[in-house]
């Protein structure tokens, strides 16, 4: 995954903790929601057996996330300590050597199994295609809105105005909101446009909304 | 015998069948790398073609055009995360993550070239253990589909990598998804919330752009400066060689995946897209990483060339049930079934005792559509390669054009795009609290098959659940479930406990040594 | 089954052709359709085309839309797409096929009902739109759709084991009767089709519904492998879904549910003549649209999909397909589609099934 941002040993625990609880309460729904699906007999569960599986298991798998991932930073805590300590022993006779490796071998140590992926990703990126599309500030959700309520508006107005153009604009839009130039965003939304509609309409031959243009 | 491969022979060599192949193998490369268009919809687009074509050119059209969307689907999965068919899905992560590291063209390499080997041997095994294993695989009941289901399941511990609690909620999810529409039981609407467009239940592709297509948009699009992922050019030149060698390094990989991919895939309606699950499991709870020997990338590597090589020896010998007994082994042979039978070519004994010639020109087929991927796949990622050096933006607008597109093609309808965009909300979050994808899809695909056995086979003998232990097949099948679901804990706790050993040791050794110097 | 001609376009037919002839371009045109007729492709010849293109002159306007209720890759789906790609080319025009699948053929039907009644969107219409509103799922039936065309009707088998202790249907239904609840059958989902074949055998002979334990499955193709490996003891699919396990001696057919035997399978006794019973239960693919649709150009649809009823590559396909063709005008099929209705709700009322 994208490990963007390393959360320290708390943050995780507490992220984790929200995962349980959640998990903990779709089980609690789902499980009642499956209870009062019909039965194939009398006493013989039918549609209703592996929702009320799967919700038992979502709050089982909630409760030991909790626990384990608090053992788990009680745990690094106490490993975080000895070492510590090691480290301090050795600190007090080698003062050069010890800090500069410390706090990468501690790193390694202290987070048990947060964010889950393969330790730190050997990031050894050649950044070749660097166009940095990040904003900030309210900047970031402006973006993600323009996406999600571009989609929106797609499906809403794609049957009006047909592919084509909604397409169009929801391409632009996107593009333009990542900061490239105006030109830029609408000859994409242009081409990719027609160039899908030509691909699935001829080639594919899936009917894509024509809206007002029809007959084209 | 000889005789008859050579009239055989000489039915494929025809202009009309080498110009068909050739044209189907683009279709299939095309089709296979749009997210959203499958290989069975593509063989059902093909379909009323084959009316107007000889049967051995017909064939050899749906047989080319699987085998090459089946290896087309890496390419999207590979450069924008987003799987191009669900046999795809199982090693995205690690084909993305090549991608980012600088080795996208060797990853896609490794998997084209394990895609040809894997190709290749379910094409052997069709051709010589054909009538042997189609006998074993009819003995196969609900019970035993239970347990094959349920070991694909496992994969879900083993690529939820160290996070096996989350992987198991991932799983959830990704099982309760599965539920939604009509059950299988009774026909009773679940979570449709009334509306008679649910009660088809989620599709998983439309789940699949969202989970990891839509989701990657949306992280990229509200990105804080400098944050975003710079992903580094995928150079097509001069990576035949190093793929040759990164697959000779995992050779034993490519070999097992293909074992699996055959046996799996010659289970009538399991497919290639379990097979990939299974042979992934298998090759990343078989991986370690030796420090100093090998990095992640070379795991990465690892699993792909495992899964990459059984899903097209599954494509291959899904074929076995459909040529012995007109059984499909998936919903592309259940297609070319329909076709044969149009052609006047009935598959089952018949095949083999009066219509030979037919039958070689058919293995024919399968060898010459898997050796003519090799080049067509090796420009295929020559050409992706470009898709990288668009810039960011345009590259994004083009994403989510490319999604909305194949969302709604799956059902032409905007139920799919609207969850589609569920879905990637849904995948943001779940990246964001560290939870892996993999296991979700994983729970859509197979959870109705485990459902639907596991009630077949309750219904069929009142419950009685021992059922379930005694039969021979499934008692091995069970075995291999219990290793797969034990294995890669203990071996996460072991390895912790003794990265932790080592940390503290080398600490110590520290102090000592400073000791001595002091 | 038998592959009954239909009789309006047999008889309308000649009198076009006369027609076409009379207007002088024609002494040529009838050469030739009657060598192309006679001959190979056995695509239906010029003159006939035109004359059903003549119908509407207006019609159509643009691509037809011709919607699957079904998956692709499926019986159904082949069909159509046959039926679709000769339309094309006798309409000159693009028949896109689409799938619309989901809630066991609901979804599909709604979308024909909801479509605008021009003609340019049609579907294939299945036997399940008389079942699932007496299921509960949907509010619609037959009545809200323009019948056009029936293409296809197919009779209920009963498949077994070839190593099945069973010889004829009627042992069977002893075997029934004496062990209740023993014999497991699957052939299709529950509530689908050969579901309500098997109950409505089981009512016809005075059994009760329980007293064969219905394994549901996802079609024919899964149930009869589970049939093959021991899994179940009957299916009550059509033969012809069963033709490849029948012709390599791994089942046997019992019987047929249909008033006539299946000319694909002569051999197979119908129950009338193992039980004397009336009962049959068919299912049935045709061509329909939406209410209101303009009178012509359902005549038109009709002329055309009459002449691909009777060409040789339909039957040809549809012979080997395993499907049988049956083809019945507009108001034959708007009759069907009424009485199946009625029909299947009794069954559906008594084995407990409808809503």
């Amino acid at each position: 995954m994208t490990a963007t941002e390393t959360p320290g040993p708390t943050a995780a625990v507490r992220g984790n903790l929200v995962i349980a609880a959640a998990s903990v309460v779709a089980g609690a729904v789902v499980i009642p929601y499956g209870a009062s699906m019909p039965y194939i007999r009398e006493g013989i569960p039918g549609p209703g057996l592996f929702p009320m599986m799967i919700g038992g298991l979502l709050v089982l798998f909630g409760v030991l996330l909790a626990l384990t991932s608090m053992l788990g930073a009680r745990r690094a805590r106490r490993d975080h300590a000895e070492l510590a300590a090691a480290t301090a022993a050795a600190g007090a006779g080698a003062g050069s050597a010890a800090p500069e490796d410390g706090p990468l071998s501690m790193a390694s140590a202290s987070v048990p199994d947060s964010g889950g992926d393969t330790p730190e990703d050997e990031l050894e990126t050649v950044a070749v295609m660097d166009t940095d599309i990040g904003s900030d500030g309210a900047r970031r959700w402006i973006n993600g809105a323009i996406l999600m309520g571009g989609i929106v508006f797609y499906v809403l107005f794609a049957q009006i105005l047909g592919f084509p153009l909604t397409m169009a604009i929801l391409v632009t839009a996107i593009v333009w909101s990542l900061r490239a130039k105006w030109w830029v965003a609408v000859t994409t939304g242009v081409l990719a446009s027609l160039g899908l509609w030509a691909m699935f309409e001829l080639g594919l031959m899936v009917q894509l909304p024509d809206g007002f243009i029809q007959g084209f | 015998m000889i005789e008859n491969f050579g009239s055989a022979l000489e039915l494929v060599a025809d202009p009309t069948t080498i110009l068909v192949v050739l044209l189907a193998a683009l279709f299939g490369l095309v089709i296979g790398s749009l997210p959203g268009m499958t290989a069975t919809l593509a063989a059902a687009l093909l379909v009323p073609f084959t009316f107007f074509l000889d049967p051995v050119p017909a064939i050899a059209a749906i047989i080319t055009m699987s085998a090459m969307a089946i290896f087309a689907g890496d390419v999207p999965s590979a450069l924008l995360r987003i799987p191009g068919t669900p046999s795809s899905a199982a090693y995205t992560e690690d084909a993305f993550a090549l991608t980012r590291n600088g080795k996208g063209a060797l990853g896609l390499g490794v998997s084209l070239v394990a895609s040809v080997f894997g190709g290749l041997f379910g094409s052997i095994m069709l051709i010589f253990v054909s009538p042997i294993l189609g006998e074993f695989a009819l003995r196969f009941t609900s019970y035993e589909y239970f347990w094959v289901a349920v070991l694909g399941l496992t994969a879900a511990v083993i690529v939820s990598k160290g996070a096996q609690l989350k992987g198991g909620i991932a799983l959830m999810v990704g099982l309760l998804v599965s539920t939604v529409g009509l059950d299988v039981t009774l026909g009773f609407p679940r979570f449709t919330f009334g509306d008679e467009q649910l009660y088809r239940g989620v599709d998983f592709i439309a789940a699949m752009i969202g989970l990891f297509g839509l989701s990657e948009v949306l992280r990229a699009v509200t990105a804080k400066r400098g944050e975003s992922m710079p992903i580094p050019r995928i150079e097509g030149a001069g990576t035949i060689r190093p793929t040759f060698r990164a697959i000779w390094r995992n050779k034993a990989r490519v070999g097992s995946g293909s074992v699996i991919g055959g046996v799996v895939g010659a289970l009538p309606g399991a497919g290639a897209d379990i097979a990939a699950w299974i042979a992934y499991a298998f090759t990343r709870s078989t991986s370690r990483i030796r420090p100093g020997k090998n990095s992640a990338d070379d795991q990465r590597v690892e699993a792909i060339s495992g899964a990459s090589s059984a899903n097209n020896a599954g494509i291959a010998s899904a074929y076995v049930p459909t040529l012995a007994f007109g059984i499909p082994g998936d919903t592309i042979t259940a297609i070319l079934i329909g076709v044969l039978l149009v052609k006047g070519i009935t598959p089952g004994p018949d095949l083999f005792l009066y219509q030979t010639d037919t039958l070689y020109a058919l293995y024919i087929i399968f060898i010459v559509a898997n050796l003519l991927l090799l080049p067509l796949g090796f420009l295929l990622i020559r050409v992706s390669g470009f898709v990288l050096r668009i810039p960011r933006s345009v590259l994004m607008g083009l994403i989510v054009a490319i999604s909305i597109c194949g969302a709604f093609a799956i059902n032409n309808g905007y139920l799919e795009v609207g969850l589609m965009v569920l879905f990637g909300v849904i995948g943001y979050l779940f990246e964001k609290g560290g939870i892996p994808l993999a296991p979700v899809v994983l729970g859509i695909v197979l959870g109705p098959i485990v459902e639907r056995t596991f009630m077949q086979s309750v219904i069929k003998t009142d419950w009685n659940l021992a059922e379930f232990f005694t039969r021979p097949i499934s008692a091995v099948l069970i075995v291999l479930v219990i290793l797969a679901i034990a294995s890669s804990p203990l071996m996460s706790w072991l390895g912790r406990r003794a990265e932790r050993a080592t940390a503290l040791q080398a600490a110590k050794d520290r102090g000592s040594a400073a000791d001595a110097a002091g | 089954m038998t592959r009954s001609i239909p009789s309006p376009v047999v008889s309308s037919r000649p009198s076009r052709r006369l027609l076409s002839g009379i207007a002088g371009v024609a002494a040529l045109a009838l050469v030739a359709a009657g060598c192309s007729g006679t001959a190979d492709e056995g695509a239906p010849d010029d003159s006939a085309v035109q004359a059903c293109n003549d119908i509407n002159a207006d019609y159509p306007s643009g691509p037809v839309e011709l919607i699957v209720p079904w998956a692709a890759g499926g019986g159904t789906d082949g069909v159509a797409r046959l039926i679709g790609e000769q339309l094309s080319t006798q309409m000159s025009t693009n028949v896109n096929v689409v799938n619309r699948t989901g809630g066991s053929g609901v979804v599909g039907h709604q979308a024909m009902v909801d479509a605008n009644p021009d003609g340019q969107t049609i579907g294939l219409v299945t036997v399940e739109i008389g079942m699932m509103h007496h299921q509960g799922l949907t509010d619609i039936s037959g009545e809200d759709l323009t019948a056009i065309s029936q293409m296809n009707e197919d009779g209920a088998g009963i498949t077994v084991a070839a190593d099945a202790e069973w010889d004829t249907a009627e042992e069977l239904l002893t075997y029934i009767e004496e062990h209740p609840g023993e014999v497991t059958a699957s052939g299709t989902g529950q509530g689908g089709i050969w579901h309500l074949a098997l109950l409505g055998m089981l009512l016809d002979n005075d059994l009760p519904v329980d007293s064969v334990n219905f394994v549901p499955s996802e079609g024919a193709a899964p149930a009869l492998q589970e049939l093959v490996a021991g899994g179940i003891d009957m299916t009550t699919n059509a033969l012809g879904e069963s033709k490849t396990m029948l012709d390599s001696d791994r089942a046997k057919a019992l019987g047929v549910m249909g008033t006539e035997r299946d000319p694909a399978f002569p051999d197979v006794e119908t129950l009338q003549e193992q039980l004397g019973s009336e009962y049959s239960m068919t299912v049935w693919r045709g061509i329909a649209g939406p209410k209101e649709m303009d009178p012509t150009v359902v005549e038109e649809l009709e002329c055309h999909l009459g002449l691909i009823a009777e060409s040789d590559s339909f039957e040809d396909f549809m012979t080997k397909s395993g499907l049988g063709v049956k083809y019945a005008g507009a108001e034959d099929f708007q009759t069907l589609m009424a009485e199946d209705d009625a029909t299947k709700g009794e069954v559906m009322e008594e084995a407990g099934l409808a809503k």
